[in-house]
């Protein structure tokens, strides 16, 4: 089986998987016994003809079945609307999923340059202080509330020494965006693809060559990033750790020394050997970013998707909860897809 | 280095008084006391014992193969190069040992599907092993090499399988395989730990008549690690039986077979069933190795030994030369001596 037909019947399986993800959140949501109209609606605008049309729009009269399938008909045609910024979710979604794109990116850089190489070196200086203090930054970095991290962060980098802002987030200009915007009536696929991509502003920099857009960027969110790569990437490390001294201590190692090969050719064959259980960890964590970390977005003041969702659940804005876990699973579906091609690529051993 | 090292003329490989330690949380495990033996070129020598007897050790420990938290504590392993010149493997640099291993030191390892990498196929292990001594080499070139080693060695269509990764072989074929990629360099002395272990009884005789073939072409000699005394009768010249990490009695095999001196070597021979006679009960050697983390002081088999007397506990019995070439270490022989 050839990898395109790996893919496309991957993709075929994510069908399943999303209406159950769907279905399930709908019914918990369903479950709760409140008037999520009233919710919406708020104190003021309150009165008994209002309530009715909006229940009658979201079909709340109907039976719950019914409603799900007003719902994900409304999602997979574009039209679900915020019942209380009366706009089209996926506006909104796609202009804060952008943004969260960014902070994941620029996250999972400091995830990565922090816990691969302490993994390495906790491997190469086994049971050394080294390698002690990595096992301690692993447990507090799992164990530590993260809003203390990102406190001390910000005393230590913004107010103290001033180096990044926490308002905004820089955007290239606004002949680069409606350029972008623009491009899927010109160009038939790739169009599209490349305004999907332009919603991220950072990647809309690079498109239209304002390369500052993307400095400018790492200067505002290096800050989370290196608060993200710092909680988790002690983690990272001990994953690094533990795989890369259990393939050294396997005995094609021991094979590949009395073979007389290099030290750096035995080392390609540790680290390759090291990396799968690596990559699955390292998906898994992009996939979290990418599903927006709360906590960080708020103390951070960043506009992504994290925050929309937790502000959807205060309201109990079935539309937006729906749209956004939607795009959650759909995130961890394509990761779990990527992960997997990888694998396929380093082990021979899993051919699809 | 003080001093020019030498070896007796023909041999390839001389080990003396080595001692390997583990250094364990529970104690110092002694798992190979004061070995010696030699092995001529040409030659092949076998190495038996029950498993964890520490015959894997022992040849580990020839070219430091051995990993923390064991380690080489003394002894001298003099090898004659291939350019003639004579060296102590214990002593020599890393890089000069390192060109020694896979090249004129060959291991064929006990378990093949351990000992290949599951992420490289058969013909990168054999291009790796060649071009860690030779420097860079096409991989064509490499690949004819990987073909015909695999064909040596009766792997069926080796075209196809010297792209095939390890995980696409049956067992018989991975060993094959291992034997093949140890065979890379030609090398002078080989390290076979078990090497048919994992073959039908045909293709076991075809690999033992390939090895013999190509020690007499290359004048290699080989230690052979085994625990089935079939194959030692077979093709072993001389044999070194060890029991709980020391040489109990070594000598011709012949020697060996129709006249074992220890007690130990006596009831292994006996263990193995006659296929002629109907067998009522498999034979077996009563207990177990002793524990090697603070050994006995005296004879490390007299727990198991029929003959045992107050000596052996005591004080470790010397090496007896029964007749040329034959030696045991066994109270027995210095009484009647």
């Amino acid at each position: 089986m050839g990898l395109g037909t790996f893919i496309a019947r991957r993709i075929l399986t994510f069908i399943p998987t999303l209406i159950g993800v769907l279905l399930i959140t709908y019914l918990i949501a369903y479950a709760i016994p409140t008037d999520p109209v009233r919710a919406w609606v708020g104190e003021k605008l309150m009165n008994p003809q209002t309530l009715e049309q909006i229940k009658a729009k979201y079909k709340f009269n109907a039976p719950w079945y019914e409603q799900f399938a007003f719902l994900v008909q409304q999602l997979l045609t574009g039209q679900l609307e915020d019942p209380i910024r009366h706009r089209n979710v996926f506006d909104e979604i796609s202009n804060r999923f952008g943004v969260t794109v960014e902070v994941a990116i620029v996250g999972f850089l400091f995830l990565v340059a922090i816990g691969i190489p302490l993994g390495l070196l906790a491997a190469i200086y086994k049971d050394t202080p080294i390698d002690f203090a990595v096992r301690i930054m692993a447990l507090v970095g799992s164990s530590l509330p993260s809003f203390v991290l990102y406190y001390f962060l910000i005393l230590l980098l913004f107010t103290q020494f001033r180096t990044t802002y926490l308002a905004g987030i820089p955007e290239p200009s606004l002949t680069c965006r409606l350029s972008i915007a623009s491009w899927p009536e010109s160009i038939p696929v790739l169009g599209h693809i490349g305004a999907a991509l332009g919603k991220v502003p950072m990647f809309a920099g690079i498109m239209c060559g304002e390369f500052d857009v993307v400095g400018e960027t790492f200067k505002r969110l290096y800050l989370p990033g290196l608060a993200l790569g710092l909680l988790n990437g002690g983690f990272i490390a001990r994953i690094v750790r533990n795989s890369l001294l259990d393939a050294l201590s396997a005995e094609f190692i021991t094979y590949a020394k009395a073979r007389g090969l290099r030290k750096l050719s035995v080392w390609k064959h540790a680290l390759k050997n090291a990396m799968v259980p690596v990559v699955t960890v390292l998906g898994l964590n992009f996939g979290g970013l990418l599903s927006g970390a709360i906590i960080a977005e708020t103390v951070f003041n960043i506009p992504g998707i994290g925050r929309y969702m937790y502000e959807a659940i205060l309201r109990l804005n079935f539309p937006v909860i729906i749209a956004c876990t939607f795009l959650v699973a759909l995130v961890y579906v394509t990761i779990n897809l990527v992960v997997d091609i990888l694998y396929a690529i380093i082990d021979p051993r899993i051919r699809y | 280095m003080e001093g020019k090292l030498e070896l007796p003329e023909g041999v390839v490989l001389k080990v003396e008084d080595l001692v390997v330690k583990f250094y364990t949380y529970s104690g110092v495990v002694h798992a190979v006391s004061k070995v010696s033996f030699y092995v001529k070129e040409g030659e092949t020598v076998a190495l038996v014992g029950e498993t964890g007897c520490g015959k894997s050790v022992t040849t580990r420990a020839l070219t430091r193969l051995i990993e923390s938290p064991g380690r080489i504590e003394e002894g001298r392993v003099l090898f004659r190069r291939r350019n003639g010149e004579v060296v102590d493997l214990l002593k020599v640099d890393f890089e000069t040992l390192r060109q020694i291993r896979g090249n004129e030191i060959a291991y064929i390892f006990q378990d093949p599907t351990s000992a290949l990498d599951p992420l490289y196929t058969i013909g990168f292990h054999i291009h790796e092993t060649i071009e860690a001594h030779v420097g860079k080499i096409p991989k064509k070139e490499t690949l004819r090499r990987g073909i015909e080693l695999l064909r040596q060695v009766l792997i069926p269509s080796p075209e196809v399988r010297v792209k095939n990764y390890p995980h696409e072989m049956s067992g018989g074929m991975r060993q094959r395989s291992v034997i093949a990629i140890s065979l890379s360099n030609n090398p002078r002395l080989l390290i076979a730990d078990e090497p048919t272990t994992n073959l039908d009884v045909t293709v076991q005789a075809q690999i033992l008549d390939l090895l013999e073939k190509l020690q007499e072409q290359y004048k290699m000699g080989m230690i052979l690690i085994t625990h089935n005394l079939g194959i030692v009768a077979e093709v072993a010249d001389r044999v070194y039986v060890m029991y709980a990490g020391k040489i109990v009695e070594e000598g011709k095999t012949e020697q060996i077979f129709y006249n074992p001196q220890h007690p130990y070597t006596k009831l292994l021979l006996r263990a193995v069933p006659d296929p002629t006679k109907k067998i009522e009960k498999l034979e077996s050697i009563p207990g177990v190795i002793p524990s090697l983390i603070n050994p006995p002081p005296g004879c490390r088999f007299t727990d198991r030994c029929p003959y045992a007397m107050d000596k052996c506990r005591r004080e470790e019995p010397p090496l007896i030369e029964v007749e040329p070439g034959h030696k045991a270490t066994c109270w027995l022989l210095v009484k009647r001596g």
